[in-house]
């Protein structure tokens, strides 16, 4: 009989969250895109040690998904390729700009041994990875797994989106000087996730994910226009990526109707990039 | 992830790479054709660096020109990068090779998945540079890029309904894409599935390699005990997928089955893999497990085999403690054909599998000329050449971030 999907815990890290003294050794090479995957995932883990693991779990995986992944490390990649020259460019932070490097800290930290999956989808990049642990989870004996949405808006994108945003009339035109630069728009959300037999009681279940994406224009993907969630139970941040809305969403949502103790959540996403519904059953 | 109730149809093929622009091109390069290895083409991009790629010859809109009359998809693939076209072509060729025409597929629940590393970042040099000088550069790269999800552009472009995923899990990617799909398949996702993965050359990536220190100045050597390091190719590898009752249904006759796929993380290192290959062993394990078979029934293994010392000595250490010193199934790495692809490479060996389990025989790894004796499993060197016991062989991946993946497929009686 398929087993059934408990949400342990949620946890969402935006820019700016500190790292604990015990992690920072084992993060001090990571970028910021890493670290607050990293955050969210130990701490939706509930792994306070100072150390990693010794035994390692085969029996967890990890299911990453973004919509650019760390382009702000790609980036400074170019940045030492230009400055420094063909064949002095850093390989720190060529290692840190493959996507799937913070599900290699994960991982590593948490000594996971599970299958480790990163998707990269310009639309609901969480909700597709959410839909694939359960998956692994209803049919396979994997034990757990460690979901994670983690975004980066560079101001390189910000400032794109700016120029695209031209209801008012003040913007600049293509080739003109930038005005001021803009901070980095970093979070991360990370849910843990468990495979439970049918019939057990306790806990939230994950019952249904429901995701039919198209392409869109590129200008959607930018700036998120037209993105609606139901129930949406708190505004995003200013410092959030906008592509990390719909996993902010949907943990908000969850975190509300938790705390209503209403029975269940039938949350709801539509944009241009396709319609999406997640029901979940709790306690 | 490793289980996999049911065998699924690979009921078309489609693959470029530096071996060839089409499937029957990749047979000849498997059979001992030439394959160049040489300096980065300046149409490409221009690099000092002196590491030899394996690149694509040829216009890749003409190959797909060759393989669709479509005049929209024409259109939209000047708008694609180079990988985004690698895809396209390649995925023409596979729907071509399973007896279907594009145009039957519109709006049906097709899926796509594909792997990538390259095709994934944004790499426009030209507007990085003119941004971070504080200009303000014509927004049409960005938009290509935000619009050129690999599986995205090929799910706009050939007009499908079902679901779109770029796996991003480095050098595993072409693997885990296939794996994903045929899952997809499995739990009725989709009725067809164009799963494998796609990579172009790229400046960044070959400067990235070699700060690694992990380029060889000359023609890599995967599995010699003289072996320097990897050179970097480009190219795609396309299977499409569907569900065994589904071939049956239309009357189309498999290439092959997708038979078993496992993933494992070694939880080790950035971009090292465990010395041990702990993650590659389990993997092989997952894929068994989830296909019932058992490793007596395994009869050729593709290897990842890049050609660093590192890669070359975990994956045969591995593969030495799932099969034994002693095991018999021949070893061998198609790097020494394609270079190292990428998001590409596993798609791409994936296909090289099933053509060598097609022709019943395989033979060593190019440039392999003296197995390094430091392995604990030795892999069939360049001269030599082995008659394939059974139908039935192991594709293997291993990438940056510890991921490490196998693939079961079998060649179709």
């Amino acid at each position: 009989m398929k087993r059934e999907v408990r949400i342990r815990a949620v946890r969402v890290e935006t820019s700016g969250a500190d790292i604990p003294a015990h992690w920072q050794r084992a993060l001090r090479r990571a970028d910021d895109f890493s670290r607050l995957a990293v955050l969210a995932g130990v701490g939706a883990m509930g792994a306070d040690a100072e150390t990693s693991p010794k035994e390692g779990r085969p029996d967890i995986g990890v299911f990453l998904g973004t919509t650019t992944g760390p382009l702000e490390t790609n980036f400074r990649f170019l940045d030492t390729l230009f400055d420094n020259g063909e064949g002095q460019a850093s390989p720190t932070l060529f290692s840190h700009s493959v996507h799937n490097a913070a599900v290699g800290y994960l991982a590593r930290l948490l000594n996971l041994q599970g299958p480790a999956l990163t998707l990269t989808s310009p639309g609901w990049p969480f909700l597709a990875a959410l839909a694939e642990a359960q998956a692994a989870l209803e049919n396979t004996e994997l034990a757990a797994a460690l979901v994670v949405a983690a975004e980066e808006e560079s101001p390189l994108l910000i400032e794109a989106g700016e120029r695209l945003t031209v209801a008012t009339g003040e913007w600049q035109a293509d080739g003109e000087e930038q005005q001021e630069s803009t901070a980095c728009r970093r979070g991360a959300v990370a849910w843990l996730l468990e495979a439970v037999e049918p019939g057990v009681a306790d806990g939230m279940r994950l019952r249904e994910i429901m995701l039919a994406e198209q392409p869109s224009n590129p200008d959607f993907y930018l700036l998120r226009s037209g993105e609606r969630f139901r129930p949406d139970a708190a505004a995003r941040p200013a410092e959030v990526p906008r592509s990390l809305a719909a996993a902010l969403a949907l943990s908000r949502a969850l975190e509300e109707c938790s705390r209503r103790g209403e029975p269940s959540l039938h949350w709801q996403a539509s944009a241009p990039c396709g319609r999406a519904e997640v029901l979940i059953e709790l306690p | 992830m490793g289980d996999s109730a049911a065998a699924v149809a690979v009921s078309g093929l489609g693959c470029l790479s530096a071996a060839g622009l089409n499937l029957d091109e990749h047979r000849n390069a498997l059979a001992g054709g030439e394959v160049n290895c040489g300096p980065v083409p300046a149409e490409i991009y221009a690099t000092s660096l002196p590491f030899p790629v394996f690149s694509v010859a040829g216009d890749i809109r003409a190959v797909v020109g060759g393989l669709s009359t479509d005049e929209a998809t024409m259109t939209a693939v000047a708008g694609l990068s180079r990988t985004g076209r690698l895809a396209l072509a390649a995925a023409l060729e596979a729907i071509a090779r399973a007896g279907l025409d594009p145009a039957s597929l519109r709006g049906r629940k097709v899926g796509v998945c594909l792997g990538t590393t390259v095709g994934c970042a944004f790499n426009d040099e030209d507007y990085y540079r003119a941004w971070r000088q504080g200009r303000r550069p014509p927004l049409a790269p960005l938009q290509r890029y935000l619009q050129g999800n690999i599986s995205t552009a090929l799910q706009a472009i050939l007009q499908l309904a079902g679901p779109a995923l770029v796996i991003t899990n480095a050098c595993a990617s072409g693997t885990d894409a296939i794996g994903v799909a045929a899952d997809w398949l499995r739990r009725g996702r989709c009725e067809l599935a164009i799963a494998g993965g796609a990579d172009a050359l790229s400046r960044i990536a070959g400067n990235g390699f070699t700060s690694l220190l992990l380029t060889d100045a000359d023609p890599c050597r995967p599995f010699d005990e003289s072996r320097q390091g990897l050179n970097l190719g480009e190219g795609a590898g396309v299977l499409l997928l569907e569900r065994r009752e589904s071939a049956t249904r239309e009357g189309r006759r498999p290439q092959g089955w997708i038979r078993g796929f496992g993933t494992a993380g070694d939880a080790w290192h950035p971009t090292a893999p465990h010395p041990e290959g702990i993650g590659m062993q389990r993997a092989i394990a997952a894929a068994l497990q989830g296909s019932s078979l058992q490793r007596r029934d395994i009869s050729l293994i593709n290897g990842h085999g890049t050609g660093t010392p590192a890669n070359d000595l975990a994956e045969t250490t591995a593969v030495a403690a799932v099969f034994g010193e002693n095991g018999q199934v021949p070893l061998v790495s198609t790097k020494a054909l394609t270079g190292h692809t990428l998001g590409a490479a596993g798609a791409i060996e994936a296909i090289f599998t099933l053509l060598a389990l097609q022709a019943g025989k395989t033979v060593g790894s190019r440039r392999c000329r003296r197995p390094d004796p430091a392995f604990h499993y030795c892999p069939l060197a360049e001269d030599e050449e082995r008659v394939l016991a059974g139908p039935i062989g192991l594709s293997q991946s291993l990438a940056f971030g510890g991921g490490n993946s196998g693939l079961i497929l079998e060649a179709a009686s």
